[in-house]
């Protein structure tokens, strides 16, 4: 080969790597910004990340990775916690399982990855390492939007400054928990989608610039950050439904992006995702699953028997894994997927059940005889197929009657924990697991849906036939809000929530409906800039203030989680009321963006807080210098 | 254009080089270590004047939170020597309660002469708090290379703050 052709042959396959680096980004992260969002929400997260467990669910995991990454689907022995008797381990036919299998699964190659790394590196100085490279990776691409080569010089001497420190502060990271920082990655990774997927539905459905801020909003101004790194499925549920709202949207407007060339394909993604979610967590799967059909079914521009073989496929086929893992727990084909079927009876603790402690779903066509008989498989298909749904409704019922049967428990879990017993932590009965308000003070903005829908009301005369994309992706928002809250309403509050965590798929589809309603979303708009001023200064000074009150007035951990419940709601009903009165003309609309960003830094206060000193965890963050950070601190 | 890409290409370089250095693939070359493990009550020290506190609270929880906090103001202690890494210990009793509460202080060359003993804060639960008043004592007890000795003690009154 000639040194000519060599050179064009290199430079063909530099010009096909671009473009498949192209592509990758395209369909992963939707474009630059996209991708920029993705690295900064994993740069915070690896921030806040403690390599040990928060609660006691995640031992089981870790113990289910163990056991099958030496080809195990059963629980081998305890390598974590000492016992096998964890929260959503079950026992069938002698042997015991964990939970969650979708998630145990999808962690494997990050477990090849980290024991391939503790082979050759020390995996403090790995993890040190791979933060750096993403830290630098959004300084590049950082430096790339803004055209600006000071930023990328600057920032990859800070970077490196940061990489010294890390290194300079660092101690061995004991390679034998290597199963729980994999689960832990992988739920990194999943959880950075979450703003990314908050980004590009914002961004096809208002401006780029409104899905920036909703990602900023989503990060910072949930406990998303909190629960990245805790393998707990919270996070995932959220990502699957951002991922779903955003394939409905794409799925009803023509498509313009790579490899996808037909709506419909999206459509199908949709399913797929809540299919392959049932892996994971298999009745809230079947919640989403319904909510999804009724909203996709009737909006659907046609529902041909084409397209609809196109979206049922798609969905039998990512069930495939969830019911492969079934017949490998009960060893049958034959009998109904135990998971399935089992979901909601998890007796005591449903909220937290992987579903598979409930009974026997088997041979329950028995009652269908004579001509029927030779249908008895399909009936039992059938019968094993609507049990759940009944059970689904009757949970959503249970839900709705909690309202009325129980305001206190609801009023604690939505709006005050203070010292209500049920909120009190079990161990010590600290106030440690605040109401979603207190947490999410944002979504307070909510309030706003009143104004609008008072006006939609007045200035609509004929309803439109057919919902555009984005009114779809609203309708699947709303109705998933309120299946989700249902759901979990009846056996909220609950000890080890923190921060409501079963309710946190509400605070993506919250953050997301609340920037679609037109006076938040104008208010954004144009009053941006104020918006992200006030979330740095909440920040940066709010932080500090927030520090020297914890220090000086707070002598315990309920005291200090307290503290911040308060400030949440001191932040959260100016929102409120502002939301309520919908006017963001000039001062009103630069106040309505203040508070915005007000409630959003405080609730990034409030994790960053709580991870550094709270629970700090015996400071075992994963990065040197927080660890430092948490040994200087002590706040009470 | 190229410098920035040259600045960029530099940093990646060290970063993964740097790593590659930590691993068993460079023998000799150690980037995380675990601290020295520190050897306690050795050497000696010599408590001079020890201030003690003579009233402690059990305050309810602040800012709506369950649970009584408990409050022990720090005792302040003179060392008038000190060696090696001895341990002062400063204890908290409720006897009536049947509780005590000890926090150790370990010592090293940088401690000050001075030295404020403090009292990691506990919880109580409201059902067990019945009264408007306790009594309980408070002490300071030394560990060092000569054993372990009581320093000074005192009688505290323990008020309960709704």
């Amino acid at each position: 080969m000639s040194a000519e052709s060599l050179a064009v042959e290199l430079r063909d396959r530099s010009t096909v790597l671009a473009g498949a680096r192209r592509t990758a980004v395209s369909v992963l992260f939707g474009d630059r910004l996209g991708l920029t969002v993705f690295l900064a929400a994993v740069c915070l997260f690896g921030l806040v990340w403690r390599t040990t467990f928060l609660i006691n669910d995640s031992v089981t995991l870790a113990n289910g990775l163990y056991s099958l990454s030496n080809g195990q689907v059963a629980l081998l022995e305890p390598a974590y916690g000492g016992t096998l008797n964890t929260p959503g381990v079950n026992s069938y036919g002698g042997r015991e399982f964990a939970r969650n299998y979708g998630v145990i699964a999808l962690s494997l190659p990050y477990l090849l990855g980290l024991q391939a790394l503790a082979a050759v590196v020390e995996l403090r100085i790995a993890l040190v390492g791979i933060w750096s490279l993403a830290l630098l990776a959004l300084v590049v691409q950082s430096g790339r939007l803004t055209d600006s080569d000071g930023v990328t010089v600057g920032g990859s001497l800070a970077v490196l400054g940061l990489f010294g420190l890390n290194v300079a502060l660092a101690r061995p990271l004991d390679p034998s928990a290597v199963h729980l920082y994999a689960l832990q990655l992988f739920h990194l990774t999943v959880a950075a989608f979450v703003p990314v997927f908050c980004y590009r539905l914002l961004a096809l459905a208002e401006t780029r610039r409104l899905g920036l801020l909703a990602a900023v909003a989503v990060t910072a101004g949930t406990p998303l950050a909190f629960w990245a790194s805790v393998p707990k499925r919270h996070v995932v549920t959220a990502t699957v439904v951002m991922g779903v709202a955003y394939c409905l949207y794409r799925s009803r407007r023509e498509a313009d992006g790579p490899l996808v060339s037909r709506p419909r394909t999206f459509r199908a993604l949709a399913y797929a995702l809540v299919g392959l979610y049932a892996w994971v967590h298999a009745p809230e799967a079947l919640l989403l699953c319904v909510t999804l059909a009724l909203v996709d079914v009737p909006t659907a521009p046609e529902n041909s028997p084409r397209t609809l073989a196109l979206v049922g496929a798609a969905f039998l086929l990512s069930l495939v894994p969830f019911v492969l893992t079934n017949v490998a727990i009960t060893g049958s084909p034959v009998e109904p997927p135990r998971l399935l079927s089992g979901g909601y009876s998890a007796g005591g603790d449903a909220a937290a059940g992987g579903g598979s402690n409930g009974g026997s779903g088997g041979g329950s066509a028995s009652g269908s005889v004579g001509i029927l008989a030779p249908l008895q498989p399909v009936l039992g298909v059938v019968e094993s197929g609507a049990r759940p749904l009944l059970i689904l409704v009757d949970q959503l019922l249970v839900g709705f009657r909690a309202f009325r049967a129980e305001p206190a428990d609801v009023y604690h879990t939505f709006v005050r924990s203070g010292s209500a017993q049920s909120t009190l932590s079990d161990t010590d009965a600290e106030s440690v697991n605040l109401s979603l308000l207190e947490s999410v003070p944002l979504l307070a903005a909510f309030a706003s849906a009143v104004p609008a829908l008072v006006r939609r009301r007045s200035s609509l005369s004929i309803p439109d036939r057919r919902l555009g994309p984005g009114r779809v992706a609203d309708l699947f928002a709303a109705t998933t809000v309120l299946g989700i809250v249902l759901l979990y309403t009846s056996r909220l509050p609950t000890h080890a929530q923190v921060t409501a965590r079963y309710l946190f798929p509400l605070c993506p589809l919250g953050v997301y409906l609340i920037v679609r309603l037109p006076p938040i979303r104008d208010a954004l708009q144009k009053h941006w800039r104020t918006y992200c001023w006030t979330v740095a200064g909440t920040i940066l000074v709010g932080g500090q203030l927030a520090l020297v009150a914890v220090a000086l007035t707070v002598s315990g951990i309920g005291e200090a989680f307290q503290f911040h419940a308060l400030v949440g709601l001191g932040t959260a009903l100016p929102l409120g009321l502002w939301s309520l009165r919908g006017r963001n003309e000039g001062t009103a609309g630069r106040l309505g963006a203040a508070l915005l960003g007000l409630t959003t830094g405080v609730t990034l206060v409030f994790v960053l807080l709580t991870t550094v000193e709270y629970y700090a965890l015996g400071d075992s963050h994963a990065l040197p210098m927080m660890r430092a950070l948490g040994e200087l601190l002590t706040l009470y | 254009m190229d410098v920035t890409r040259g600045v960029v290409a530099v940093v990646t370089l060290i970063i993964v080089g740097v790593t590659l250095l930590s691993g068993p693939l460079v023998p000799g070359v150690t980037l995380a270590s675990e601290p020295e493990p520190l050897t306690l009550e050795t050497g000696t020290v010599t408590v001079g004047d020890a201030r003690l506190p003579a009233n402690a609270t059990l305050e309810k929880g602040a800012y709506g939170a369950a649970s009584y906090y408990l409050d022990v103001p720090p005792a302040t202690v003179q060392l008038s020597s000190l060696d090696g890494n001895p341990t002062l210990v400063y204890r908290f009793a409720i006897d009536e309660l049947g509780y005590t509460r000890t926090t150790n202080h370990f010592l090293n060359d940088d401690t000050a002469e001075t030295y404020e003993l403090t009292l990691a804060s506990d919880t109580f639960e409201a059902d067990e708090i019945d009264r408007e008043r306790y009594d309980g004592t408070v002490s300071v007890s030394k560990r060092d290379g000569e054993g372990h000795a009581e320093v000074a003690s005192r009688n505290v009154t323990v008020r309960v703050i709704e």
